[in-house]
């Protein structure tokens, strides 16, 4: 559960939403909708550590996120909607968050699995660079899958994709752990336990 | 057969060897290429500035006193430090004096050492040694925190370095780790030409310093050794300098939890 306290969006000069006081419970998942410009992506990228809120406090299960940054950053996980692929191969690519974390990574056969999956029949030798945009946003959602996170947070995750592989995509990431999914497409709801929408600076039920 | 005293090279034996300088205009003639001026700047700005130097030089070594060689190796820093913000587009305040400090701690602490410790002259700070020593290792660890600078600059401020930083940080890297990942390139980059210039030293060049000792008079042998010195301390310089620069760079540019701060 994450807990906003008089929290505002934005940067320095331009207000995008707040002040916020409300709980966000992604348990079984959370849909946020807002149009462009409501500040969704900025609110992900507060949950995920990626940056501060202008003002006010964000807790995750209680715990305040500030000061503890690089703590909370194990803890959850934002994939982006253009995400970036770093690695020789897929492999590399894909066991890149479990490197750094020190975390063995799994069998090629595990990796193979997760792509197919998510509708991709992808060499793990193969070049991610070579990916195309579609590619990668799955690529990065089972990259990301694969860390012990205690929430996923997903920009976006089945923008630009045809309707097998966004079905895809959902089914696989309902089968996870909590989750706050930033999507204008209405086939998500049925995926998530929670809608809310960010709109004239505040968030409310959708 | 060496000889017994340098030969000094007169002046009208100096003009003639201006007349190398036909060399590139004629290039420059040919491909109707537009470098004469400059050319003719960076000529005239030679003559002067080492007119100006051998004026220095021959106070310095006169007097040689300590205070004074002190003062000319911190106007040498200056001089570097000023030369490294020109070259960069890096802009941050308080650049100049971060800048100082790392040529003071890494090209002076390197310095330091080959005098103190190495060659240990009578008096430890003898200008004949700590001057041409001290130019040297500058010299070199100017260009590498230049080099360095720019690529970690570049890297850094630009919207693809920020999304590979946010990446490494987002997948669990810790704030030093994703500082080493992220420097690595930067320091090869600066690293690079002085371990190049090790690697193939005397097969395709006799460095300068050893050139210069050998005109002057001393035994090959003589001038290998402090080759080796200089060599060995200008990589040691170098390294150190841009590792600093980098740091400092990092320092000012993303806070302790990761975060780049407010421009």
């Amino acid at each position: 559960m994450f807990e906003f306290h008089e929290v505002e969006l934005g940067f320095p000069g331009r207000l995008l939403a707040g002040p916020l006081r409300l709980s966000l419970d992604p348990t079984g998942g959370l849909l946020l909708r807002g149009a462009s410009g409501s500040g969704k992506s900025s609110l992900l990228r507060v949950l995920a550590a990626l940056a501060r809120p202008r003002a006010g406090r964000v807790s995750w299960r209680g715990e305040e996120i500030a000061g503890r940054l690089a703590t909370h950053r194990r803890r959850v996980h934002l994939v982006e909607q253009r995400p970036l692929l770093q690695g020789a191969n897929l492999r590399e690519a894909l066991v890149q968050g479990l490197r750094l974390r020190g975390l063995p990574a799994p069998a090629d056969e595990a990796l193979t699995g997760g792509l197919r999956a998510l509708g991709l029949d992808l060499e793990l030798d193969s070049d991610p660079a070579r990916l195309s945009g579609g590619e990668s946003l799955r690529v990065a959602l089972l990259r990301g899958s694969l860390l012990p996170v205690e929430c996923l947070l997903l920009d976006e995750p089945t923008a630009g994709l045809d309707e097998e592989a966004a079905q895809k995509v959902r089914r696989f990431i309902s089968g996870f752990p909590p989750f706050v999914v930033v999507s204008h497409e209405a086939a998500w709801e049925s995926h998530c336990a929670r809608r809310l929408e960010l709109r004239e600076g505040g968030l409310h039920a959708a | 057969m060496r000889p017994e005293s340098v030969t000094q090279l007169s002046g009208p034996a100096l003009g003639l060897a201006f007349l190398l300088a036909l060399v590139p205009l004629w290039v420059f003639r040919d491909l109707r290429l537009p470098l004469a001026s400059q050319l003719g700047v960076a000529l005239a700005r030679m003559v002067l500035q080492l007119a100006a130097l051998g004026l220095v030089l021959e106070t310095l070594f006169r007097v040689d006193h300590a205070l004074l060689t002190v003062g000319w190796l911190l106007v040498m820093q200056v001089a570097a430090a000023h030369t490294i913000l020109s070259r960069t587009a890096l802009k941050l305040p308080g650049l100049p004096l971060l800048l100082l400090a790392v040529m003071c701690a890494g090209g002076g602490g390197v310095l330091a050492f080959c005098l103190a410790v190495v060659v240990r002259p009578e008096p430890l700070l003898a200008a004949q040694f700590a001057i041409p020593m001290g130019g040297m290792i500058l010299g070199n660890s100017m260009n590498g925190i230049t080099l360095a600078l720019e690529k970690q600059a570049q890297r850094l401020q630009g919207a693809e370095g920020r999304r590979e930083w946010d990446l490494l940080l987002g997948l669990g890297a810790s704030v030093e780790e994703a500082r080493r990942r992220v420097s690595r390139d930067a320091l090869r980059l600066a690293i690079l030409p002085t371990l190049n210039t090790t690697a193939t030293i005397g097969l395709v060049s006799i460095p300068g310093m050893m050139t210069g000792q050998i005109l002057g008079g001393s035994s090959p042998a003589t001038a290998i050794g402090y080759q080796m010195m200089i060599m060995l301390a200008i990589l040691a310089s170098v390294s150190l300098s841009a590792w600093l620069a980098l740091r400092l760079l990092h320092w000012r540019l993303v806070d302790g939890e990761g975060l780049f701060r407010a421009p």
